[in-house]
């Protein structure tokens, strides 16, 4: 079989290069179809629609950004080459040269401008996710045409950061292009390395190769992504050869891929799952001492939360509960990516330790507890609440596990029917789960949106106001990573595992890196060398 | 009548159906009467589980001193043990809903009967409405509406199957309403109640009965199937169905211990539960009675 596909695909590359030879395809370039199974689910082909992996995943083949990010989560420059503060409230970026868009007309600080505004000033909900990143914009000019200075209203220095998330589209000279206006079968006109072809809502998305585009030509001939949300479905389609990629594949199901004969990869996303605590009220509803009475709130000690996290074996939940694909967890996002820690460890648990802090915060029995968490809205979920009920038994905390679909456990966690409950924060930045899960709420500055347990730290926030004024770079990434360690030696929260993104491919695809953010593309996506 | 039908079941020599279900299912009920004295592991007891032996083939000795005779589960708990501790959920679940769905739903049928006019209309349209409605319909709506709990599963199961029940029992009592001894106790001014459960009531039953063990059976495959969805049983007290769930996601990696051993359990305990429910039925039917 692989010698007569072999036998096929050389021949046809044989047949391409006679027909076109004069053509500016390279060596690598030879034509080859790439279909990739995934579960995103493409509803509309507007890049500014909703902040969603959904959309921003397969439109990236398409449309692309200022700033990209690598596999640390770092900027590397996109459509700029580079960038640089002015003041305290300027970015000046340097455009690059010799883009086309896909009609042909050359991209410039217009196209910048004119998709920055659409965002800010246009787009009405339900389009959303997008403004958070350009409500600090004040004003955009263009000096050049290769050059674009943008102001915000206070200090931004995280703009490039921002950036990484808007994709620039054609201006028009005549008023914004709406939402229907893109999805009605106009053509979406990119800077990206493949062209649109098709699209069926849901559906099927399909692509051909940019030949002129300013990286080179892309690898693949055509593209074409079918929409499989069930991931029984997707692993199906990639075992009979349906598909050469498919995403977010179970991990139960690597073992049969590999004896297939497919290739697997994975890498730690850009995420975590943990337990949060409820710390802000006295007296929590679910829990109770060991005789059924009520007790103060457990979790407003330190020991407590420290006892808890020492008798959580968080090595079996990576090992045994998501069979590997998962990485034991310490902080918010995996060691390694840009602002983490690369001190904090995971240690393996202590009871007896634990014990005795429980016993010296006043429990030296231990107390009931309900832990609730969602069913099978994150790999490992209901399955880690039974195992955490195991750990805990043996310092006398008696958990009884409560799981419900994600939308009922939400509506009752934001109720406050829990008094400890699982669950997840991943973000193009570390700093987004750090603002959002452990910085204390405030609606002005916009963190603590995760923050459901109420937990406070003064001095935690302070360090975080402090970073976040600093740019991106190593200095930002240092500070950050010393808040962190600072706040999780108070144990907020109790981190679980990062799990894992794992991508199975064919054949036909030599290697596919897997990038911790979740996107699924053809560019990710080299061709084997045969 | 009623002495009829209870003669009938005992005068009935036990050997007439086959004695493999009846042996079967006495030994399903014996079993999980024991599951405590038995059982090498309490698989609902945090303390007593070894998580890093979870997905143990069959025959693995643990850190406990015994052996997994069966293997154990992604957790560590000891699918044998986790039968027996099933078995008396998925039994202590459909015994108690039929007992009480049939006494429900006789009640409001004989009751129907008995009274007429708009409490036979407003008992009998909510029962046809209920019966119109597929059942794993009318439990995944009970269940959702309730919560989730042992005792609510109970419940669902007891609105699931009453409707049943009344619909035959309103039949028989239309047909025994207009006897003589009827119309003797009203006569006597008997309280309602009294003519209702003493007299109605028990002379309305023989078909019924005949229906209990079938609903029974029904019973439990439907807390099965509830508790494989997710939605029965607590996650962390398996019964039969959800230890079923529980090894699901293993089966395409090899572990198939996991979902295989539960599951020839249920399969036998309802097969004998049918099989058992239909010799009584055989034993009862008057048509069938002289054969």
């Amino acid at each position: 079989m692989p010698s007569l596909h072999q036998f096929r695909s050389t021949l046809l590359a044989a047949a391409l290069a006679t027909v076109i030879s004069a053509g500016p395809l390279g060596a690598a370039a030879f034509a080859e179809e790439l279909r990739i199974g995934t579960s995103y689910k493409l509803m509309t082909l507007d890049p500014h629609y909703a902040d969603l992996n959904e959309n921003t995943s397969l439109l990236s083949h398409i449309y692309e950004r200022l700033v990209n990010q690598d596999e640390r989560l770092n900027p590397q420059p996109g459509l700029a080459i580079s960038w640089k503060r002015l003041s305290e409230t300027q970015w000046e970026f340097k455009l690059r040269e010799g883009v086309h868009f896909h009609d042909g007309s050359p991209f410039t600080a217009q196209d910048v401008i004119y998709s920055i505004e659409r965002i800010r000033d246009f787009l009405k909900p339900p389009s959303g996710g997008f403004q958070s990143y350009t409500q600090a914009i004040k004003s955009i000019t263009a000096p050049d045409p290769l050059t674009v200075v943008i102001e915000t209203n206070g200090e931004a220095p995280t703009l490039p950061l921002s950036l990484t998330s808007i994709f620039i589209m054609p201006h028009k000279t005549d008023g914004f292009a709406t939402t229907e206006e893109l999805n009605s079968g106009a053509q979406p006109i990119g800077t990206g390395p493949y062209k649109f072809q098709s699209w069926q809502s849901g559906e099927v998305l399909k692509l051909v190769r940019n030949d002129a585009y300013w990286g080179g030509a892309p690898a693949w001939s055509d593209v074409t992504f079918r929409i499989i949300e069930s991931p029984a479905a997707r692993v199906a389609a990639l075992t009979t050869g349906d598909v050469d990629v498919a995403d977010y594949i179970p991990a139960r199901d690597v073992e049969g891929l590999e004896q297939r004969g497919l290739s697997v990869e994975s890498i730690s996303a850009a995420r975590s799952n943990f337990l949060q605590f409820d710390i802000g009220r006295d007296e929590p509803p679910g829990v109770t001492g060991k005789s059924g009475n009520p007790i103060q709130n457990p979790f407003r000690d330190k020991r407590v939360r420290q006892a808890l996290t020492m008798a959580t074996d968080r090595a079996f939940l990576a090992e045994k509960i998501l069979l590997g694909y998962g990485t034991a967890a310490a902080q918010l996002f995996p060691a390694g990516l840009s602002g983490t820690s690369a001190t904090l460890k995971v240690e393996p648990p202590d009871y007896n330790g634990a014990k005795s802090l429980l016993a010296e915060a006043g429990f030296p029995d231990g107390f009931n507890v309900v832990l609730a968490g969602p069913a099978g809205r994150y790999p490992g979920d209901s399955e880690s609440l039974q195992a955490i009920a195991q750990n805990w038994a043996r310092i006398g905390v008696s958990v009884q596990p409560v799981v419900a679909p994600f939308s009922v456990f939400a509506t009752q966690r934001s109720n406050g029917d829990y008094p400890v409950w699982y669950g997840g924060c991943s973000g193009e930045a570390v700093t987004l789960c750090l603002d959002a899960v452990l910085a204390s709420p405030n609606a002005e500055l916009g963190t603590g949106s995760l923050n459901y347990g109420k937990y406070q730290n003064q001095a935690f926030d302070e360090m975080l106001a402090k970073a976040r004024t600093l740019e991106e770079g190593p200095e930002r990434n240092e500070a950050l990573a010393r808040a962190t360690e600072f706040v999780m030696a108070d144990y907020p929260i109790l981190p679980l595992y990062h799990f894992h993104l794992i991508v199975g491919h064919g054949h036909k695809v030599g290697s596919y890196a897997v990038h911790p953010r979740g996107w699924t593309t053809a560019m990710q996506a080299v061709p084997s060398e045969e | 009548m009623k002495a009829e039908t209870i003669l009938a079941l005992w005068k009935r020599p036990m050997g007439h159906g086959p004695s493999l279900p009846k042996f079967l299912l006495g030994a399903y009920m014996l079993l999980a009467i024991v599951a405590p004295l038995i059982a090498l592991q309490n698989p609902y007891d945090p303390l007593q589980i070894y998580g890093w032996e979870a997905s143990s083939p069959p025959g693995t000795v643990g850190t406990g001193g015994f052996m997994y005779l069966l293997g154990t589960d992604g957790l560590g708990r000891d699918i044998a043990s986790t039968i027996l501790y099933g078995l008396r959920i998925s039994l202590v679940v459909s015994i108690t809903s039929t007992a009480i769905g049939a006494l429900v739903g006789l009640t409001a049928g004989v009751s129907a009967a008995y009274f007429g006019k708009w409490v036979d209309v407003v008992i009998m349209r909510v029962v046809d409405l209920q019966l119109s409605l597929p059942t794993i319909l009318v439990a995944l709506i009970a269940i959702v509406t309730l919560g989730p709990g042992i005792d609510r599963i109970i419940l669902a199961l007891i609105i699931v199957q009453w409707a049943t029940y009344a619909r035959i029992a309103r039949g028989v009592a239309l047909s025994e309403i207009n006897k003589p001894y009827l119309d003797a106790a009203r006569l006597l001014r008997l309280p309602i109640s009294r003519i209702i459960f003493r007299h109605l009531l028990p002379n309305s039953i023989a078909p019924a009965i005949t229906l209990i063990p079938i609903e029974l059976g029904h019973a439990v495959a439907l807390e099965a199937t509830l508790s494989f969805l997710g939605l029965g049983v607590p996650i962390d007290k398996p019964s039969l169905g959800s230890a079923v769930a529980n090894g699901f996601q293993y089966l395409l990696t090899g572990q198939y211990w996991i979902s295989l051993f539960p599951g020839l359990a249920l399969f036998g305990l309802i097969a004998s539960i049918n099989f058992v429910g239909e010799d009584i039925r055989r034993r009862l039917d008057p048509r069938s009675r002289s054969i």
